[in-house]
């Protein structure tokens, strides 16, 4: 016979051949094949939904804080370029004035008293701006109130006119140049060149202070200096009021002096946060902190499952499914951004994929065997006769079968915690207490468990196929931190942290399921805006 | 109720359907899992999981072919997916023809039942029956082996080969005690 006969013969014997199917099985699969249930996709939906808009929203944040923070150090820098050109030039005689006065005050005092004698508007823009020029000799010291709200591009226009600002002519020229692009209607401003006050009023409820620096240069005429006063004031949207004190056109000079805004610091540095609120008015403690971090963190899972019913299901099958089903070592992997709110608090946001591992050990009698030894002997005794002994001697013996798996439950989520941070500003080591909870996205598991009939079934959800059938669920999250500082750009930290989940898995049957987590995250934490300060 | 009549059943989740496609197939179902499986719980899981892929799928069924052999192929697809999980070790032999020991007489064949050579196949090593299985009964090509259980088609071919001469010899020597 060759071969092909042979496994003709072989087909056509076992192609069609049917074997017993145990009675139950039809039942077993209509049981295991439920539709998901729709309130899950809701739920996942929804979820799904929440976390985008919160990703979505903490970028628009963290952008806007990134776009203003560029703004004001562009603004910032601009003028202090120009400062220090204009230092190199002038510094004569220069008088450094720390003024901080509340916005309807504006002062102006002349120490000098000096004999100012003509005030003229030399400079007039469209927008009904003036321009007033005062003179005035031995006018070194100068208080100015200076309101505004639109501070970046006071900023601005006020770094371009002082930019180009080498004689008269061309302060004039910038002036109108920077003016023409304001729209300012209800200037309202009032010079007294007698006294040399300045009062400038606003409706703004704002105050900032600022220290003017003046520059009196005397060239030819040493008894003459030349003051140039800015002066910011806000109106409505746009801005402003420009003072200008130059030189009497009689005079000939050769620099035009330039009233500087510097910040009130002790040491009377230039700011370059100018115009900002909250640089003009630091507080006792520095500069306000201004940090984004982005974190990467890993984290070794120490799970504990806990399962609960309401329903009357056997608390033997409970306790058998406990007893098979033996927690091991998962893992936490996750990336989050983190924004102080204030010095010490910061809230995070990110995404993490955890995976929780049990070990699944099923022992079931597989197979039970009896044997049967009947001795029999026949005791022959004279008179007598014989005599028949039957000894029976039974032996069980049964074979178990055990059944081992990996059991994964997997999840993908979204933490978001806020912490409390402490230590010296300083300090190589800081510490954190952070709170949160973890909404689950999605999850999918993979395993085997026994059912109420003590049957193996499957617990993944693909193909609707899962005995468990919720996939949504909430921790709550909880965790000290300890940050060691590497360099001013880069932290690693170690957070110890207990995690206590809310009804998260839920048995098709009726029972629910959770898993409790403890474990310590090893990350890095990397500054996002490097050294930037409000 | 015509075959289509039951897919549509099937495709509503109708459980008489439903319990009527089951009860049409599964018994070759089970028997085709018992070829691939280690034990009879075994083969039981392959065509519960099987089952439940096809009602959840009866619906994407395009009447393209025989039912019978659509179900077929997920039962098939199913026992595999065990089978590679299980990450058999097939003996690489070289692809050399065995020639029968001895030569064997259609008479012995015939006197056999479906239970003695499903038996005999069964006690081949899982790497021969598996590759047997696929080639003789399911009539699958070495190339197409080569994809479903990931082995290269020299070694089934040779697998082949060596089944075959195991089984004969089997036959054989069960021969002899009948005799």
């Amino acid at each position: 016979m060759t071969n092909k006969l042979f496994d003709d013969f072989i087909k056509n014997k076992l192609y069609n051949i049917e074997s017993e199917v145990p009675k139950d099985l039809f039942d077993k699969i209509i049981n295991n094949k439920k539709d998901k249930p729709k309130a899950i996709w809701w739920f996942s939906t929804t979820f799904l939904a929440i976390a985008i808009a919160t990703i979505v929203a903490s970028g628009a944040i963290i952008y806007k804080n990134f776009y203003n923070n560029k703004l004001e150090n562009s603004a910032a820098s601009t003028i202090n370029n120009v400062f220090a050109k204009e230092e190199t030039n002038t510094a004569n005689n220069i008088n450094l004035v720390k003024i901080l006065k509340p916005a309807n005050e504006v002062q102006a005092n002349n120490n000098s008293h000096a004999n100012n004698n003509n005030l003229y508007n030399s400079l007039e823009t469209k927008n009904e701006l003036k321009i007033e020029a005062l003179e005035t000799n031995n006018f070194n010291k100068t208080e100015v109130k200076k309101q505004t709200n639109n501070s970046k591009i006071n900023k601005t226009n006020f770094a371009e006119s002082i930019n180009s600002t080498h004689n008269k002519k061309q302060v004039e020229a910038n002036v109108n140049k920077s003016f023409g692009n304001i729209a300012n209607k209800n200037l309202s401003k009032k010079v007294n060149n007698k006294t040399a006050n300045l009062l400038a009023t606003s409706s703004s409820k704002n105050y900032f202070s600022t220290n003017v620096k003046t520059k009196s240069i005397g060239k030819k005429h040493a008894n003459i200096s030349e003051v140039s006063t800015v002066v910011l004031q806000e109106n409505g949207n746009n801005i402003i009021t420009k003072k200008l004190s130059i030189a009497n056109a009689n005079i000939s000079i050769g620099n035009l002096g330039i009233a500087k805004v510097v910040e009130a610091n002790a040491n009377n540095i230039i700011d370059k946060k100018l115009l900002n609120f909250t640089s003009i008015c630091p507080s006792a403690n520095g500069k306000p902190r201004n940090d984004l971090y982005g974190e990467v963190y890993f984290a070794p899972d120490f799970t504990s499952k806990i399962i609960t019913t309401s329903l009357p299901i056997s608390q033997n099958y409970l306790d058998k499914k406990q007893n098979t089903e033996q927690s091991m070592v998962g893992f936490t992997i996750g990336a989050r951004v983190s924004k102080n709110l204030g010095e010490h608090f910061l809230i995070k946001a990110g995404l993490q994929y955890t995976q929780a591992n049990e070990k699944f050990t099923y022992r079931t009698e597989n197979e039970r065997k009896q044997t049967i030894v009947i001795n029999i002997k026949t005791i022959s005794r004279p008179g007598i006769g014989d005599t028949l002994i039957s000894d029976t001697t039974v032996f069980t013996q049964i074979g178990y079968r055990t059944q081992s798996n990996v059991n994964t439950y997997k999840h993908f989520e979204i933490p978001i915690t806020l912490a409390y941070e402490f230590g010296a500003k300083d300090s190589k080591f800081k510490y954190a207490i952070n709170g949160g909870i973890i909404a689950n996205i999605t999850s999918w598991y993979e395993g085997r468990t026994i059912d109420t009939t003590f049957a193996l079934t499957q617990i993944g959800l693909k193909e609707n196929q899962g005995f468990y059938q919720h996939q949504f669920g909430i921790s709550f999250y909880g965790a000290i931190s300890i940050i060691r500082k590497i360099n001013e750009t880069i932290d690693v930290f170690a957070e110890p942290y207990y995690r206590y989940g809310v009804n998260n898995i839920k048995g098709k049957i009726g029972f629910n399921q959770w898993f409790n987590s403890t474990g310590i995250q090893f990350g890095v934490r990397i500054k996002l805006n490097k050294n930037k300060h409000l | 109720l015509t075959e289509q009549d039951l897919i549509s059943g099937c495709i509503d989740e109708n459980r008489q359907c439903q319990h009527l496609l089951f009860q049409q197939y599964a018994g070759k179902f089970m028997a085709i899992c018992l070829r691939y499986a280690n034990s009879e719980s075994e083969a039981e899981d392959m065509v519960q999981e099987g089952f439940m892929i096809i009602f959840n799928k009866i619906k994407t069924f395009k009447n393209l072919g025989p039912l019978g052999a659509w179900m077929r192929r997920i039962i098939i697809n199913v026992a595999l997916k065990e089978v590679n999980k299980k990450k058999i070790h097939f003996v690489d032999v070289t692809n050399e023809t065995v020639p029968f020991s001895q030569p064997l007489e259609s008479e012995i064949y015939s006197q056999m039942g479906e239970n003695d050579i499903l038996k005999l196949v069964n006690s081949l090593p899982q790497g021969y029956k598996i590759v047997f299985t696929l080639f003789v009964i399911e009539g699958f090509s070495h190339e197409e082996i080569s994809e479903l259980i990931d082995i290269q088609p020299a070694t089934s071919r040779s697998q082949l080969v060596k089944a075959r001469k195991m089984l004969q010899e089997k036959i054989i020597a069960l021969q002899k005690i009948a005799v």
